[in-house]
């Protein structure tokens, strides 16, 4: 993994377009859904690889990659193309760090997403 | 209102249906169509499957569809499939929605009907908007020249049908008072017209108790003009009805009317080539001038049979009405004998290909009457019709067909 662990888990740019487009209420409708659907795909990716289901891997991994674009989770998103990659190509052997990597992302996610949510009900 | 109004009927809120399975990018296009509903208004809905997309636009009527590509269990392109057996008006206009570096797809997707794509990291309000506005744009042109295509093809079919029942209505008896079924003088007559309205037509009249007028025109072209002309040409025949007991002299008079009508109209070369005959039962005489008409056909039902063209006496052949001023036309006088057919025909019958470019051609047409001699009239020209068919390299004709037969049941007024 080269991702640098510098780089922040949101993009403040993503999340200043979300205000543009309906403000503050429609911030934390992205955040909302993000928290209801986002978790489930990256554990879908972790099952599937642990199965060796290519096409579940593809199938979670594509829409993980604009979800986390539409927040600015730019690392999240690198990561989910990478996975979409590797399951169409079957490379088996990147799959196994890549699901890894995602579950530690998620997680760095979460927690800046937490602190963009205080902020707006602040 | 300022600015053109972008929904397809004027005044009318424009429905929308978008079709996304991740409910992010979901709340994100209709945020931006909820945006966009300051300036068009507009309803949308969400569903995120495609069989419920299907089944929405099957149940109601949307004005355009934001599809994504990537949907659970099925593409866009499926989707696309399904909403095209729907009827033209009926369908939506598709703006697919595509990931990044599948512009392979946005390709393929064009060419099976969407009329847009939009890549997801590309969805912004202006670019949907442009999006939405240039796709309902095209619907509503292409909806535009449907109708128009669909009234202009009304018209013109009830035209054909006028045209036809024009040419199907009930021949004279002969003599005049005849019984019916003992008539001196039989006819049958088939007509085919051609995709477009027809330029071909006969008519048969009483010119005397004992004498029946036979006329077959050909007008150039097909269409509205063409149609105009027969419709003209018919209106002259009943016009100069007191000149028809002489031939010549009919088609002479036609001949003049047609350019007196003609004469302004610098533009189109229209004529029509034109076949008259007086069969004379009294007599037993044919009397017929020809302008610039095939030759038609006199069959001798006889043991053999034999095939006569009716060719001028002359030799010389006349020129078709509406050409030129003060043409002479000739009248030939041939004699009749009980049981011969007269054979009126238009060139569609003949001038059908066979795959190896061979045209049927007038010898083979007379060739395959003359081998159906034996046939009762009406199987003898469905025969006709039937073997021109199985000539042709498409097994059917190009041109109006029109073919009118006299039967010459007996000679003398005495049933």
């Amino acid at each position: 993994m080269t991702e640098s662990p510098i780089e922040p888990a949101i993009d403040p740019a993503a999340i200043e377009k979300l205000r543009e487009l309906g403000g503050n209420p429609f911030i934390l409708q992205m955040l909302d859904i993000f928290t209801t659907y986002v978790p489930g795909k990256v554990h879908e990716i972790e099952t599937a690889v642990l199965s060796g289901d290519l096409e579940a891997i593809r199938a979670a991994a594509h829409p993980l990659k604009s979800s986390a674009s539409n927040i600015g989770a730019t690392t999240l998103r690198t990561l989910a193309t990478r996975a979409e990659i590797a399951a169409e190509t079957g490379r088996h052997d990147e799959l196994s760090s890549i699901a890894a990597a995602l579950v530690t992302e998620l997680a760095r996610v979460t927690t800046a997403l937490a602190q963009v949510r205080s902020t707006l009900t602040a | 209102m300022n600015s053109p109004d972008p929904s397809p009927t004027p005044g009318r809120v424009i429905d929308i249906l978008l079709v996304e399975d991740n409910p992010m990018d979901a709340a994100l296009a209709q945020r931006m169509l909820q945006a966009l509903s300051a300036q068009i208004p507009l309803t949308a809905r969400w569903v995120d499957s495609a069989s419920k997309a299907v089944e929405e636009v099957r149940g109601r009527k949307y004005d355009l569809m934001l599809l994504d590509y990537q949907l659970p269990g099925a593409t866009g392109l499926d989707v696309l499939g399904d909403i095209r057996k729907l009827s033209d008006t009926h369908q939506p206009a598709v703006i697919m929605l595509t990931a990044s570096g599948s512009e392979q797809i946005a390709v393929e997707a064009m060419r099976s009907g969407a009329r847009d794509y939009i890549r997801k990291e590309d969805m912004a309000v202006m670019p949907l908007t442009r999006a939405i506005l240039s796709a309902l744009a095209q619907k509503r042109l292409q909806d535009e020249v449907s109708r128009h295509q669909a009234e202009t093809e009304g018209e013109l079919k009830m035209a054909r049908q006028l045209q036809e029942a024009l040419m199907t209505r009930r021949f004279p008896d002969f003599p005049s008072g005849t019984a019916a079924g003992t008539t001196a003088l039989k006819f049958h007559a088939r007509y085919l017209s051609a995709a477009d309205l027809g330029g071909d037509f006969y008519e048969v009249f009483s010119v005397s108790d004992t004498e029946a007028g036979a006329l077959i025109c050909d007008v150039t072209g097909h269409g509205v003009p063409a149609a105009l002309v027969t419709a003209m040409l018919r209106a002259l025949a009943e016009q100069l009805r007191p000149l028809a007991g002489d031939p010549a002299r009919f088609l002479a008079e036609m001949n003049r009317a047609l350019l007196a009508i003609l004469k302004d109209n610098t533009e189109n070369t229209l004529f029509a080539t034109a076949f008259y005959c007086i069969a004379d039962i009294t007599r037993g005489q044919l009397r017929f001038a020809n302008a610039g008409h095939p030759h038609p056909f006199l069959l001798h039902r006889t043991a053999p049979p034999s095939v006569v063209f009716l060719a001028n006496a002359s030799r010389k052949s006349c020129p078709a009405l509406g050409l030129i001023e003060n043409p002479t036309y000739e009248t030939t006088t041939i004699p009749l004998t009980p049981g011969d057919l007269v054979l009126l025909f238009t060139d569609g019958i003949f001038e059908v290909s066979s795959a190896d470019g061979t045209e049927r051609g007038i010898p083979r047409l007379a060739a395959e009457l003359q081998a159906g001699a034996a046939l009762p009239p009406p199987r003898l020209l469905d025969t006709l019709i039937e073997k021109g068919r199985a000539f042709s390299a498409t097994g059917t004709y190009s041109d109006d067909v029109c073919l009118l037969a006299l039967e010459i049941a007996r000679i003398g007024t005495n049933a």
